[in-house]
């Protein structure tokens, strides 16, 4: 050759191309434009943290906000929380990109008269012109509001006492009344009390989804899994629990394998609606054998309402099944049932939690419990939940508006979420709402007012009762938006009848004012700024007990007689009648069955809320909208699952469009059309629909996507947990409304998630290691041809705990938010082109099909990577500290490195993104923003890991062990992701990767050697 | 005697005038010049002249990845009693005045996928003239060096600093 070097030859054939570069002028001189009078304590570009309270949902989980430069970047969990101790589900992880949606409301908006569009409006005029409405002579001003407490909650019943009206309205769509109407029937307690999940032993979840979206999901998440932990205790990862004396075990009853379902050790499917009777078997068991330990009088008449066989009978359980379980709840010693689907209003799940409430007091999770585990349903503490609005009261309060009525809602979208009632804000003399976004509700409305994004905000916020959690601005205001407390006090103000608090003399200037007197009222010894910097006021020291739950060992008394809901008791379920026993472990139900009801188009529904969207409220956010659904991977996706009998009798195939109708619907715009998923995942009787979906207003990114579920929820409870519902093939083209990242659950044997027995995991002496596993160092070298990376200082490796994952996908959307990683769209998910660089697939039990593992697939950072031999132009290189680098300026788009990846876990950029202008202000300075033709992955977050080190550094220490936590470990409420150096013999991932007898390696016989170990999944019946 | 050509006449002429030019352009000048600015500041003047430690308004260096530029507020703290008659200090205590930052143009600069730290720079006690030349001799400030691998590479290898892509690039 001519002796020209690899670099000479790229200087030289790069020159052309520069030559053309640089004539088109490709790089503009930045401009450096410092602040005119710096902030204090910002420092440009260095990270600060502020400490807030998520207000995604009504958990209310810590938050801490990274703000950058002016900007609020990424959402972390407060880890002085008690709620969610650090942790931040999909939802709270992408409470940035509510910040930053393109589709929020910029200036207020307002209606020259009623037939009139909205249009521009200055602050000035809205508010005058709401004055005016104000002003005139009307009997009541209403609000209705999204849940609120504390000072804003205060500011509402004052501004609606002011007008002499009515109490204000906490509209949730998901308000748990059945549960609170149980609690009121049994106990006289109409609240949602705190469930203290670490404390149990024992889960039985009559259809309660508590790791997805069920009253606290990250708190019970975490709870769950530390009540797990198979772990031995010098392995235990979270400092905030001691393991357990035995791992717990969860019992899942229900019609659909939802995410907690497929996480139960045992998924009993029923027929929708049977949860309440196999809990009611499960209780005349106990009181058979004489193992109820409290209030047994009480639990016995009770139970009489129906007899053993014939709560056996509805259960659709065998006897021996019933008995054992019983046995185990009664022999747990810290049990617990939890009832009442997510978005349910009907009897059935009043009917369930009410056993629930009965199999609870008969074991003494309230209290006096024989062992002490201490209380697990505890009372003294209510979640905010409690002061939620029953929907037939929003429904009624709705109906009644007439010419004498203004309603002002706050953040409430009815007309989404309880579509029937809207229609009464159409005789209201003027609505006002405030909100952040342009939904459903507020195009009805008269004036619309911008509120700041709960990042941009002064509040609180008190999850539980005592539990006072602040919320402060993370970043300026990006728009002309104002506190909802402020408008509110603005408006009494102008009518010249200021609000005052009740512990205040005289009327605050503003909201934070309120809130600050507020604080001082009730934490009087307790300094405001040292509150900001730790979010709030938790009463709770890490490891110990509030100390109001020690007070309350006893557990509440059984109302006697019990009420209950008797029409209920009366009528027996549809399909339910003891002709189908309830499907286990793979079983399929006989033809005769099929037979039975051929054409049959009757169904239960089942309405679930998606752990990403929820209620509806986050489907403008694509991360939420992109992530693929735990169970299904369905992205951008709105469908019902029907069960294959049934599809078959039908006629129906696999994407078919279905129209469903309300079963007695005289009403038929209450009907929707869906594509159907066929799976026996539901039970024959049950067709299972998401929502959260179907938006017709709200933002860009949500609307037109699928059919609005909501509107099959009526507003009068429904005697099954949701209404019957009638199917029919729907006419016309499909609604293609379904897009899963891939369907496939099966391994097809490889193995690419294995399962162990909790013998074998447990076992002491742990079991001889594999002779497959290779470590990614060179000791794991031994036949291979090539030489062994040499690391410096560092060796960075992942262990992912298997049987802590839940699958809840919170992992993946904090990848997103943190790498800049685009979002694609239903378009391209369909051909395979997502960017996730972490994606959790759903692989099924072997063993038991109603149960899946869930595996977190990132790039494993080989020691003998695949792909870097094969990169022509060493774009995928070896770092010195063990990681996979991909280098964005050399890659040219050869995708070798793709097609030579076994795990897959590379993407591939087929285009320029076009970010929207305000998505851009969330990007990660610190990430590079890929372009076109570039192939991006995992990076073990290289940012965070140099952000450590140059601390480490600064502070002239070496490294801490757990240190260093890439955007998933942070994230994980589970705590089922290790990160740390394989070249520090202490470090937990080096004890995981050499000790533990769960360890083993996806693919590891194909001698990669990866840095990602796994631990086995555990299953009680391998 | 052949007449006078022309054509030879302009083509020397230009040859002259390019020759004429290329040699001011590549006379070796005190410093180099660099982009205009919307102040007429001197690093000169400051650095050189007044001996201004340059932490003083670049603190960012110390403790940060970017060295920053300092704030208005930081120029009226000298500029208030130091020549405020001056038409370029007049411009700045106008921009302090009317609560406008000033938009300097950038003289060095590296592309967007290379993430550089000044502080562990200063720390390891890398002078700042090694990257940015004499800026005591530059009145209008201009890069010293083109900031690429070139020229941070074999740096980094003098100084067994590590080489890895992922130190500067992520």
């Amino acid at each position: 050759m001519l002796g020209l070097s690899r670099r000479a030859f790229l200087q030289v054939t790069a020159g052309s191309a520069g030559a053309v570069a640089a004539s088109m002028g490709l790089r503009q001189a930045g401009k450096l434009i410092p602040y005119v009078v710096p902030p204090e304590e910002i420092k440009p570009g260095q990270w600060a943290t502020f400490a807030t309270t998520c207000r995604e949902c009504p958990a209310g989980c810590g938050l801490h906000a990274r703000h950058r430069d002016g900007r609020a970047i990424k959402a972390e969990g407060n880890p002085q929380s008690p709620v969610n101790r650090g942790a931040l589900c999909a939802r709270g992880q992408s409470a940035v990109q509510g910040l930053y949606d393109p589709d929020r409301l910029r200036h207020p908006l307002r209606r020259v008269h009623r037939d009139a569009t909205l249009e521009h409006a200055a602050w000035a005029d809205a508010i005058a012109a709401v004055i005016e409405i104000l002003k005139k002579p009307q009997k009541n001003v209403h609000i209705v509001s999204d849940l609120q407490t504390g000072a804003l909650a205060e500011v509402q019943t004052a501004f609606a006492a002011l007008h002499g009206s009515e109490p204000v309205l906490y509209f949730e769509p998901c308000n748990y009344e059945p549960l609170r109407d149980a609690h009121r029937i049994a106990l006289g307690l109409d609240a949602i009390p705190r469930y203290r999940i670490e404390r149990s032993r024992y889960i039985l979840s009559l259809g309660a989804d508590f790791l997805e979206t069920w009253i606290s999901p990250v708190e019970f998440a975490r709870g769950f899994a530390n009540a797990r932990e198979i772990r031995p205790a010098e392995y235990g990862r979270d400092p905030y629990e001691s393991p357990p004396r035995r791992p717990g075990k969860l019992v899942y009853v229900g019609p659909r394998l939802s995410m907690t379902a497929a996480n139960a050790d045992e998924f009993f499917q029923c027929q929708s609606g049977a949860e309440g009777w196999i809990a009611l078997a499960i209780l005349h068991e106990l009181l058979a054998a004489d193992w109820v330990q409290n209030q047994r009088d009480a639990i016995a008449a009770a139970a009489k309402i129906v007899g053993a066989e014939h709560a056996l009978n509805h259960a659709g359980l065998e006897k021996s099944t019933v008995a054992r379980l019983a046995h185990e709840f009664a022999a747990a010693r810290g049990a617990v049932a939890l009832a009442c689907p997510t978005a349910a209003t009907g009897d059935a799940a009043r009917w369930a939690s009410l056993a629930a409430i009965l199999l609870n007091v008969a074991v003494g999770s309230g209290g006096n419990d024989a062992e002490n585990n201490g209380v697990i349903v505890d009372f003294s503490q209510p979640h905010a939940l409690s002061a939620a609005a029953k929907l037939r009261e929003v429904a009624d309060r709705l109906a009644s508006l007439g010419p004498n009525d203004v309603v002002i809602l706050h953040n409430a979208n009815v007309a989404f979420a309880l579509p029937a009632a809207a229609a009464g804000l159409q005789n209201a003399a003027a609505v006002i709402y405030l909100g952040p976004q342009l939904d459903e509700t507020a195009e009805l409305a008269d004036v619309v007012l911008p509120t700041d994004s709960p990042l941009e905000a002064w509040g609180d916020y008190e999850p539980y009762a005592g539990m006072h959690s602040l919320i402060q601005p993370t970043t300026a205001r990006l728009y002309n938006s104002r506190n909802a407390g402020d408008i509110l006090l603005a408006l009494a103000q102008a009518t010249n009848r200021p609000l005052t608090p009740p512990y205040a003399s005289s009327p605050p200037e503003d909201f934070l004012h309120w809130l600050r007197l507020r604080w001082q009222h009730f934490h009087p010894q307790h300094d405001w700024q040292d509150a900001l910097r730790a979010g709030g006021e938790f009463d709770e020291t890490p490891g110990g007990e509030m100390p109001a739950s020690r007070d309350a060992g006893v557990s509440p008394a059984l109302c006697v007689p019990l009420s209950w809901p008797m029409e209920y008791s009366k009528s027996v379920p549809q399909h339910s009648a003891g002709k189908m026993p309830a499907r286990h472990e793979g079983e399929t139900p006989s033809s005769r069955e099929a037979d039975t009801r051929a054409a049959d188009d009757h169904f239960h529904l089942w309405l679930w809320p998606s752990v990403f969207l929820f209620d509806g409220r986050s489907a403008n956010r694509p991360w939420l909208q992109e992530a693929p659904d735990p169970t299904t991977q369905a992205t951008w996706s709105s469908w019902a699952d029907m069960h294959p009998d049934r599809a078959a009798a039908l006629g129906l195939r696999g994407g078919d469009a279905i129209r469903i109708q309300l079963y007695d619907a005289t009403d038929k715009s209450a009907a929707i059309t869906l594509p159907v998923r066929i799976t026996a995942d539901v039970a024959d009787d049950t067709l299972a629909v998401v929502l959260g979906q179907g938006h017709w207003a709200m933002g860009n990114t949500a609307r037109n996507l699928g059919a609005n579920a909501f509107r099959l929820r009526p507003i009068q409870p429904t005697r099954d947990n949701f209404p019957a519902v009638r199917v029919r093939r729907a006419a016309g083209a499909n609604p293609l409304s379904y897009h899963p990242t891939s369907a496939m659950q099966d391994q097809h044997r490889r193995e690419l998630l294995q399962w162990t027995s909790l013998a074998q995991a447990s076992a002491d002496p742990p079991p001889p290691r594999d002779d497959a596993f290779r470590m990614p160092l060179p000791e794991g070298y031994r036949t291979d041809a090539y030489a062994p990376h040499e690391h410096r200082n560092h060796r960075w490796a992942m262990a992912i705990d298997l049987h802590r994952c839940v699958g809840c996908g919170a992992c993946a959307v904090a990848c997103y938010a943190e790498n800049n990683i685009p979002v694609v769209g239903p378009a391209e998910v369909d051909r395979g082109r997502e960017m996730a660089w972490l994606k959790i697939v759903p692989y099924r039990s072997p063993h038991d099909a109603g149960r899946l593992g869930f595996l977190p697939m990132l790039c494993q950072h080989c020691d003998a990577a695949p792909c870097e031999p094969v990169c022509p132009v060493y774009a995928s290189m070896h770092t010195e500290e063990g990681l996979n680098a991909q280098v964005y300026n050399r890659c040219i788009g050869t995708r070798y490195c793709n097609n030579n990846c076994p795990y897959k876990a590379r993407r591939f950029n087929w285009f320029d993104r076009d970010w929207p202008e305000s998505s851009r202000w969330q990007h990660n300075p610190e990430v590079t923003v890929r372009e076109r033709g570039v192939m991006e992955k995992c990076t073990f977050c290289i940012q965070r890991i140099r952000h450590a080190q140059h601390r480490a550094l600064r502070e002239d220490r070496p490294l801490r062990d757990g240190e260093i936590q890439p955007a998933c470990v942070a994230t994980c409420p589970t705590s089922a992701m290790i990160f740390g150096d394989l070249l520090r013999g202490d470090s937990l991932v080096t004890r995981l990767f050499r000790n533990d007898p769960r360890r083993y390696q996806v693919l590891g016989e194909l001698n990669t050697k990866p840095a990602v170990v796994y631990l086995r999944r555990v299953t009680w019946n391998a | 005697m052949t007449s006078h050509r022309p054509a030879a006449v302009l083509a020397l002429v230009l040859f002259l005038t390019l020759l004429a030019a290329a040699a001011v352009y590549f006379l070796p000048w005190p410093a180099a010049i660099g982009p205009a600015q919307p102040v007429a500041f001197s690093h000169r003047v400051h650095a050189g002249v007044k001996q201004i430690s340059c932490i003083f308004c670049h603190p960012g260096v110390i403790d940060g990845p970017h060295a920053t530029v300092p704030p208005v507020a930081k120029c009226m703290l000298c500029h208030q009693k130091i020549i405020p008659k001056h038409p370029e200090i007049v411009k700045i205590r106008q921009a302090y005045e009317r609560d406008t930052p000033i938009a300097w143009v950038k003289a060095n600069d590296v592309p967007e996928f290379v993430y550089f730290t000044h502080e562990r720079h200063i720390r390891e006690g890398i002078d700042c003239g090694r990257c940015h030349g004499n800026v005591t001799a530059m009145d209008r400030l201009a890069a010293a060096t083109e900031l690429n691998m070139g020229f941070c590479i074999p740096c980094h290898r003098d100084n067994k600093a590590s080489v890895d892509c992922y130190v500067c690039h992520r």
